[in-house]
């Protein structure tokens, strides 16, 4: 009979197995990591660190190497002043609407094109277009569609009375943020909709026919078996989603640079304004270490979300 | 095996020509001391073909430096040069805009080049005082041009211009219709340089100035709210192709469907060359004062530059009379850093030159005098608060308040 503090000293077989396994192994999964995690270091750590310090510093654009430590200055700038504060509310409605009606679309489009029916692949390759054609030529194709003299869009909308005067939606500030919003989503449903119908397709059919011999409709298929299936799926879709609207600039800024007055200025364009109209990189840097916070703080959130969906599955 | 040899013997030629062929080429090539010259002006239509010949001229007259034409457009003309000089790089040769050549000068990024620039060598223009910043000059005129209204008297009720600001906002209503524009400007955030010129334009006409040349600023004094209210009263005026770009509405003139707009004797020569045949007059700008804008572009030395006597090769190139001559004849109704004076045939063909060439006497730089620097920020946070006026409905007054505080603030740190 061994004692328990005896058996607890002397090593497992399977425990001495995984320390020799692991002896074995040694450096090498250290060595496959290790040019991601340089890459990573130089291209993103580095720089990262550099905005940082950037934000704490009075720096132009035109003399980078003459940096003038302002301690907190550049962020208690921010803080408060009513303009920023319309740069974080604008950025707030673009993620969301972005959010709300590509995720929304997507799942609709999606759920229809995992429907049988004639010309389904035709459809399938079709809707993916929007995705696939460059945002630099969206934005600029979209932006002759609202031009006031001569754009499709805009002599539509003037044909059902949607447009007054003759600015046109880009140049009227109501109307801007919504034209803006109007290309984005058309560009990036797309991307939700080939994301979901893939998750949608791992959604086993027998469960489905088995809720479906039990009396339920079609509301409860969805939210019964489809929903749990692919939820994750969304979730994540949503996140990227969020971080991609968060950072986008392309779109926004060869369509309004922000304007008109300030209606489209969002984070990404504040930044550039900062650092190439006004040629303060200090003060972009600041914005810029805002905008990171921001993403951070969502991906936590997202992640423990996951994990709490995750915990309550296992319960179950 | 013979067939092998064959083509061994190809291949052995063809290499041998590559190799011994090319080597002259690649050396001739790399002999010339090749340097670069950015400029907005070299992506216009008609203009800039006709320039980067003019620079040829220089290229077959050097044994050994070679002078490349870089066109960027104008609206990011400045930030492309200034990301590049920040970062130790960046064209040898620069055409800048006065409005940059302040800050780039404040930030040590142009040379200086009163060594190589005598006074006394040329005889240079009225406007060639604003080059020189603390004393030392730092560029060369490479164009000034001045402002005038432009005007196609098909297109104008009883063909005659607008002799004051009522009879303008007029013309413009009542040329407006049938696919036709009265009148074009820039009033966007997206053609901010270009919207900030006009602007200036309507705010001097008005007798306002951004200062007071003491080291006030007078954006908010009543003149300035006068001229503010008068670009509000046109856009208001359902004249004006809302949104245009310069480029579109430009196009627009030639192709007769605007009739007026005020703009640089550059541009007049754009038109005429563009299309010859178009009915293009001049008159000085309706406005109660002759005071209008003055562009005055400088080439400067980038101070990033390895080639500093190269560069300096060509400006002297430059400002020799006959090259001076033909570069003023490329440039429309527009002069350049010395005096050349116009021929009669010139006069007679081109009546609209006398116009600009009168409106010199005319004529204020579009800064903020005292914050020559300063002024392309200042005019960002001016420009913000016009477009509240013109397109959030702001008071013209309260709008220039706010732009008074905010430049004090943001730009000045007061």
């Amino acid at each position: 009979m061994t004692s328990p503090s005896l058996t607890a000293k002397v090593p497992s077989r399977e425990m001495r197995q995984a320390k020799a396994k692991a002896a074995r192994v040694g450096w090498t999964p250290y060595l496959f990591a290790a040019p991601v995690v340089l890459y990573l270091l130089v291209f993103q750590g580095y720089p990262l660190l550099q905005e940082l310090y950037l934000s704490f510093t009075s720096t132009s654009l035109l003399s980078p190497g003459k940096q003038v430590s302002i301690g907190m200055r550049n962020y208690t700038d921010l803080v408060g002043a009513a303009e920023f504060n319309r740069v974080l509310w604008t950025t707030f409605i673009y993620t969301l609407a972005c959010v709300v009606f590509s995720v929304g679309l997507g799942l609709g489009t999606a759920l229809l094109l995992n429907a049988p029916f004639r010309g389904r692949g035709v459809a399938r390759s079709l809707i993916t277009i929007p995705w696939a054609a460059p945002p630099v030529a969206v934005a600029l194709i979209f932006v002759w569609m609202f031009n006031a003299q001569y754009g499709v869009l805009q002599q539509a909308f003037q044909w059902v009375g949607l447009s007054e005067g003759m600015e046109g939606w880009l140049n009227n500030p109501s109307r801007a943020l919504p034209a803006v919003l109007l290309t984005t989503v058309w560009q990036i449903f797309p991307f939700a909709s080939v994301v979901i119908l893939s998750s949608l397709q791992g959604v086993s059919s027998e469960l489905r026919e088995a809720a479906v011999i039990d009396g339920a409709d079609r509301l409860s298929v969805f939210g019964a078996v489809v929903w749990p299936a692919i939820r994750p799926t969304v979730m994540l879709l949503t996140m990227f989603i969020t971080i991609w609207s968060l950072r986008r600039f392309d779109l926004i800024w060869l369509m309004t640079q922000g304007g008109p007055i300030g209606r489209t200025n969002t984070l990404v364009i504040e930044l550039y304004r900062r650092a190439f109209t006004f040629r303060e990189l200090g003060e972009a840097a600041a914005v810029g270490m805002v905008g990171l916070s921001v993403a951070l703080l969502i991906t936590v959130v997202y992640f423990r979300l996951s994990l709490r969906a995750e915990r309550a599955a296992g319960q179950r | 095996m013979k067939k092998l040899s064959s083509l061994s013997a190809s291949v052995v030629t063809l290499a041998g020509a590559l190799v011994f062929g090319a080597t002259p080429m690649v050396a001739s090539a790399q002999s010339k001391e090749a340097l670069t010259f950015a400029g907005a002006t070299f992506a216009e239509s008609g203009r800039g073909e006709k320039l980067k010949a003019w620079i040829e001229k220089f290229n077959k007259s050097q044994g050994a430096i070679e002078v490349q034409p870089v066109a960027l457009p104008f609206s990011t003309l400045a930030k492309t040069v200034f990301t590049q000089m920040g970062g130790g790089a960046g064209p040898d040769l620069i055409r800048f805009d006065l409005i940059d050549y302040y800050a780039a000068v404040q930030a040590q990024r142009i040379l200086a080049i009163d060594d190589a620039i005598k006074e006394t060598d040329y005889k240079f223009s009225g406007p060639n005082k604003y080059m020189k910043v603390d004393g030392k000059r730092y560029g060369v005129p490479f164009e000034i041009s001045n402002y005038a209204l432009l005007y196609n008297p098909q297109l104008l009720k009883g063909g005659k211009p607008p002799a004051n600001f009522d009879e303008f906002l007029a013309s413009a209503k009542a040329s407006s219709g049938n696919g036709v524009f009265g009148y074009a400007y820039r009033a966007t955030m997206a053609e901010s340089a270009g919207f900030w010129q006009d602007l200036c334009n309507f705010v001097y006409g008005f007798d306002g100035r951004w200062s007071d040349g003491k080291g006030n600023l007078t954006i908010n004094s009543p003149k300035v709210v006068e001229g503010v209210t008068a670009y509000k009263k046109m856009y208001d005026a359902s004249a004006t192709p809302k949104g245009a770009d310069a480029a579109t509405y430009r196009r627009m003139f030639w192709e007769r469907k605007l009739a007026m707009e005020i703009d640089n004797g550059g541009v007049a020569g754009i038109f005429n060359q563009q299309a010859p045949d178009l009915p293009l007059a001049a008159a000085p700008s309706p406005f109660p004062t002759r005071a209008q804008g003055l562009i005055l572009a400088p080439i400067t030395v980038n101070a990033n530059t390895k080639h500093k006597a190269a560069a300096l090769t060509f400006v002297n190139w430059m400002l020799q009379p006959e090259n001076q001559r033909e570069l003023q004849s490329i440039l429309g109704a527009a002069s350049v850093a010395t005096v050349v004076e116009r021929t009669p045939e010139e006069l007679r063909q081109k009546p609209w030159f006398k116009v600009y060439d009168e409106q010199s006497l005319h004529s204020v730089p579009q800064l903020v005098q005292g914050f020559e620097a300063k002024t392309p920020e200042i005019q960002q946070v001016v420009l913000e608060q016009v477009l509240q006026v013109l397109q959030g409905g702001a008071e013209p007054q309260k709008a220039m308040d706010e732009a008074q505080r905010l430049v004090t603030a943001r730009v000045l740190r007061k």
